[in-house]
């Protein structure tokens, strides 16, 4: 692959078509952020250890720093802007607002992702259950306590709304 | 001696009841004013900021700790494809002098020797980031080494290379060698106490070098107007107003006038991101020559190494007590490595030392330091700023002569920690005392963690070794500058529609300043906190004040702001009155507008009070009124006591007192540490914001317990970093800290604050590493000296006591 080469790749973005030809190395993130303008994806580490680039490939939760571009062609792509139903906060992000899950919020997206992913899958964890899934996350902030909280508070709130 | 202070005059107001629900806005859990962007992620950081026209630059750093740089050939990257130029030391001179916090000692780019590995060597300009990465890595540097200094040992040898000659020949300063700088401190007679003492103990404490990793990487965006002859900075910076005098001390041609710095969202600060960086220098300067937008943002990689951190310290430390367990004398030598600039060294030396005898009133001190220069990466103001050190000394030594004597630990802290009704006092040292009460955070925590159920009781059911201990806090609140007071103004304004802003020179770094300081302006004002907006960090708009760091946002900024506030009611409060119908004495603000004392229902609403003040007939307003209501309130808070401790006074507003307990279970079979449990109490004055105090408490105790038994920076002894990237540098995760809950706040205000508040964010990590410590002890008999407490060093001891199970 030289530094020339361009791939083609469409996409559902956030429940939107894109159709986009990139330098075939460009990684995910940098299509999200520099292409998309979809700032929300941090860049924290770019060595996929901190989880601030978090976003859902297909509902799964990866690490768009270390994935190209190139390997999301065809596949459905949510990020932190698309969790919202119009001017309605995802229940996730508002427990995470209501519950202070957050401090400086640049970790905020990824665990918003990742906490969204997990209620996915279980709409109940418990705390050992939250801490495994999100320990592929980093933040320096909070201690991760109110994190916790919130995605308990987003399990019972979104169960209630069931 | 009389431990009175009759200097200070201060009505001490009494603690208010407990648990009574808040009537107004502070002491309410409202949620973080920028929370909603936050979460959506549509907040704006400094990587999110694109100016058309800018250009991308990349530094190439140096692959040694110590080399001269002999030749530096950029002429393959130049030839590169959209790059723009590469600069070097050289090219950048004209532009630049060299700057430092306390001393001259640094230079955006290396001009003749590279002083750690990831020091700054050239800086390559690009269309874009990653063309500029690639063309760093095209620039051939060819380097002479030089014999490396890696720790204070190396630092102090008399045959030691220099890092800095220049420095140490100058007699304009105080460099010696190696030796950055040095402090001395001594009140009564020390040796004279240690002497006569009943009981003294020693030992020898390594503290190590860690950085706070805020996880957004410091980065900027330059923007040079050669027509306005003005830069503008986007900085993820912790304060804008200092920020222009930093940049102007390192840019030659550039004021502190001709400078506006606007700061973005910023992803965590914890102190590494006050100084003018390189990056910011560099940025800047390329930005004034090529009359172009520059973004620099820097990667983990970079930040790891070269992004500033913890120093490590070795303290020797000695503490003396009489028979019947007082405190009588601490002594205490500090060497540091500040790595290769002195940057916030000295001060972490001396700043600290002031309150290096923690919540004790001991008479006799003795704090010596030395400030080292080695080749590592520097060490720069971080969440704690030297307490937690000293404290990992002293808490410890206090257990090693409570044990010699027969008694018990936590009397002994309460014998020796004044009270209450002691204060307002001068502690030996010369620090204001006043108002706080750690008697009562000793008796919350020893309740809330259950104290005598662990303390000294051995294993837990599944084998574990347990043991609880104890870490106290005394820390400085708003610290002043080197020279003078230190101040925030305010100004809070109103629009024809009620609307409120308050306007101040703070920035957020996620503590929620900005969300407490709403909530004094609402308070003050009557209304709710959606009421107020809050502009911050834009130095061209807000008033001048020092940002945030050293636990100063809402002790000065949120002070200057109630005052601003009271300023905006006093201005409106004759017109209040006028429509009321009452004197201007019975004017209350409250409920979102304006009402009658003791008739709630004679009220008019902001918005009303607004739209009379600005679009009713003129003429009918109260005298003095006529010409127009400014609907603006101002005001500036100082910190007391302008002069600055030499050695001994006071060196901050405030000083916040707590103590924190810990259980941990050693595991005797891998040496691992678990933190089971976790107890805090602060007299925090006034508890602005419940949740938010929770959530900087949870976070300080995190951040700490990665610094107890995680993080480490590991040089080899050619000073280069084995573990520089987060892969190999383990950050805690929510695997690794436990649920932490038992946070109490007690609330005896400060006389000179708005509200009685005091510092908070930076206090809860001071006692952890004491505390852990000490638990260890407690649980295996073994006092370990040595920071972090990791298996390789835990397991061995327990080896060598017996204590192994396989």
């Amino acid at each position: 692959m030289s530094a020339t080469d361009t791939v083609t790749i469409e996409v559902t973005l956030n429940g939107r078509s894109v159709e986009e030809t990139l330098a075939a190395r460009t990684l995910l993130s940098e299509f999200l952020r520099d292409h998309e303008h979809l700032t929300g994806t941090h860049r924290g580490c770019e060595t996929a250890k901190c989880g601030a680039c978090t976003v859902l490939l297909d509902g799964d939760p990866v690490k768009s720093c270390n994935m190209l571009a190139a390997q999301v062609d065809g596949k459905e792509l949510t990020t932190v802007e698309g969790l919202m139903d119009g001017s309605e906060l995802h229940p996730v992000q508002e427990a995470f607002w209501e519950k202070h899950g957050m401090q400086c919020g640049f970790c905020t997206p990824g665990f918003v992702v990742s906490s969204v992913a997990l209620l996915e899958e279980n709409e109940d964890p418990s705390i050992p259950e939250i801490r495994d899934h999100l320990a592929g996350n980093i933040c320096r902030c909070t201690g991760y306590t109110k994190i916790i909280d919130s995605v308990q508070e987003a399990a019972k709130n979104q169960q209630e709304e069931r | 001696m009389s431990k009175l202070d009759p200097t200070q005059k201060h009505e001490q107001e009494p603690r208010s009841e407990e648990s009574t629900e808040p009537t107004g806005e502070v002491g309410k859990s409202v949620n973080s004013k920028f929370g909603r962007r936050l979460v959506t992620g549509t907040g704006q950081f400094v990587d999110d900021i694109n100016i058309p026209g800018q250009r991308h630059a990349r530094f190439v750093r140096s692959q040694f700790a110590h080399a001269a740089i002999v030749d530096i050939d950029t002429s393959e990257a130049e030839a590169m494809e959209g790059v723009e130029l590469v600069w070097t030391g050289s090219d950048l001179e004209p532009y630049v002098e060299p700057y430092g916090l306390i001393l001259p000692d640094e230079e955006p780019l290396c001009t003749e020797r590279a002083r750690f590995v990831g020091d700054e060597i050239a800086v390559v300009v690009a269309k874009d980031r990653q063309t500029a990465t690639l063309a760093a890595e095209k620039v051939d540097v060819e380097y002479e080494r030089l014999e490396t200094v890696t720790d204070v040992d190396d630092a102090l040898d008399d045959d030691a290379p220099l890092l800095h000659p220049d420095l140490a020949a100058d007699p304009d300063n105080d460099v010696k060698g190696n030796i950055a700088a040095e402090y001395d401190l001594e009140v009564g007679d020390v040796d004279g106490a240690f002497e006569d003492a009943a009981v003294v103990v020693e030992d020898t404490f390594q503290t190590n070098k860690t950085n706070p990793t805020p996880l957004e990487p410091k980065g900027c965006v330059a923007d040079y107007n050669p027509g306005e002859q003005e830069l503008t900075l986007h900085t993820s910076n912790q304060a804008p107003h200092l920020m222009k005098e930093y940049l102007s001390d390192a840019l030659t041609d550039l004021d502190p006038s001709d400078i506006v710095v606007k700061i973005p969202d910023i992803g965590g600060g914890f102190g590494v991101k006050i100084e003018a960086f390189p990056h910011e220098v560099c940025a800047s300067a390329l930005s004034m020559a090529l009359g172009r937008p520059i973004k620099l943002v820097l990667d983990r990689l970079e930040e790891m190494q070269a992004g500033r951190g913890r120093h490590d310290e070795r303290l020797h430390a000695r503490l003396a007590l009489s028979e019947d367990g007082d405190i009588v004398a601490w002594d205490v030598e500090v060497l540091q490595s500040t790595g290769a600039h002195a940057s916030f060294g000295p001060a972490v030396i001396s700043s600290a030392g002031i309150t290096s005898a923690g919540p004790y009133y001991i008479p006799n001190q003795h704090i010596r330091g030395k400030t080292l220069y080695t080749n590592v990466m520097p060490g720069s103001a971080v969440r704690g700023f030297g307490d937690p050190q000293y404290t990992f000394a002293r808490e410890q030594l206090l257990e090693v002569a409570c044990d010699e004597l027969g008694i018990d630990s936590l009397e002994v802290r309460r014998q020796n920690a004044p009270k209450l009704e002691e204060m307002p006092m001068r502690s030996p040292t010369g620090i204001n005392w006043r108002g706080a009460d750690i008697h009562e955070c000793f008796d919350r925590v020893e309740d809330m963690i259950n104290w005598d159920d662990h303390r000294g009781v051995g294993r837990t059911k599944d084998g574990k070794l347990r043991g609880v201990g104890m870490g106290t806090l005394m820390k400085r609140g708003g610290n002043k500058k080197v020279a003078g007071t230190e101040s925030d103004a305010a100004v809070v304004q109103m629009n024809k529609f009620g609307d409120i802003t308050v306007l101040i020179g703070t920035a957020s770094i996620g503590q929620g300043t900005e969300t407490g300081i709403v909530q004094i302006v609402a308070d003050t004002l009557g209304v709710t906190s959606d009421r107020v907006k809050p502009i911050i960090g834009d130095s061209d708009v807000t008033p001048e004040g020092f940002g945030v760091w050293a636990d100063r946002g809402t002790i000065i900024g949120g002070t200057a702001a109630g005052k601003a506030a009271e300023d905006l009611k006093a201005s409106l409060t004759p017109l209040a009155a006028q429509m009321l119908g009452v004197s201007e004495d019975d004017v209350e603000f409250a409920d979102g507008g304006v009402r009658a004392a003791g008739d709630p229902d004679n009220s008019v609403a902001m918005k009303d009070l607004a739209h009379e003040a600005t679009f009713a007939n003129p003429e009918d307003r109260p005298d003095g009124m006529k010409d127009g209501i400014s609907l603006v309130g101002r005001a500036r808070f100082d910190s007391q006591e302008a002069e600055v401790p030499d050695p001994k006074g006071s060196l901050s507003h405030g000083y916040t007192w707590g103590c924190l307990a810990v259980v941990v279970d050693v595991d005797p079979t891998t040496g691992e540490i678990d933190v089971v449990d976790v107890a805090i109490s602060e007299d925090v004055g006034k508890a602005i914001n419940p949740k938010m105090i929770e959530g900087q408490t949870q976070g300080a105790i995190a951040q700490a317990l990665g610094e107890v038994l995680l993080e480490n920076y590991d040089y080899d002894g050619s000073g280069n970093l084995t573990n520089g990237s987060l892969v190999d540098y383990h950050l805690p995760t929510a695997k690794d800290v436990p649920h932490i809950t038992k946070i109490d706040e007690v609330e005896t205000p400060d006389p000179t604050t708005s509200h009685g508040q005091k510092g908070v964010g930076e206090c809860p990590l001071v006692p952890v590493p004491a505390a852990v410590a000490n638990a260890v002890a407690d649980a295996t008999g073994i006092r370990f000296t040595e920071l972090p407490l990791t298996p390789d060093r835990v397991l061995p001891r327990l080896v060598e006591e017996g204590l192994r199970e396989l």
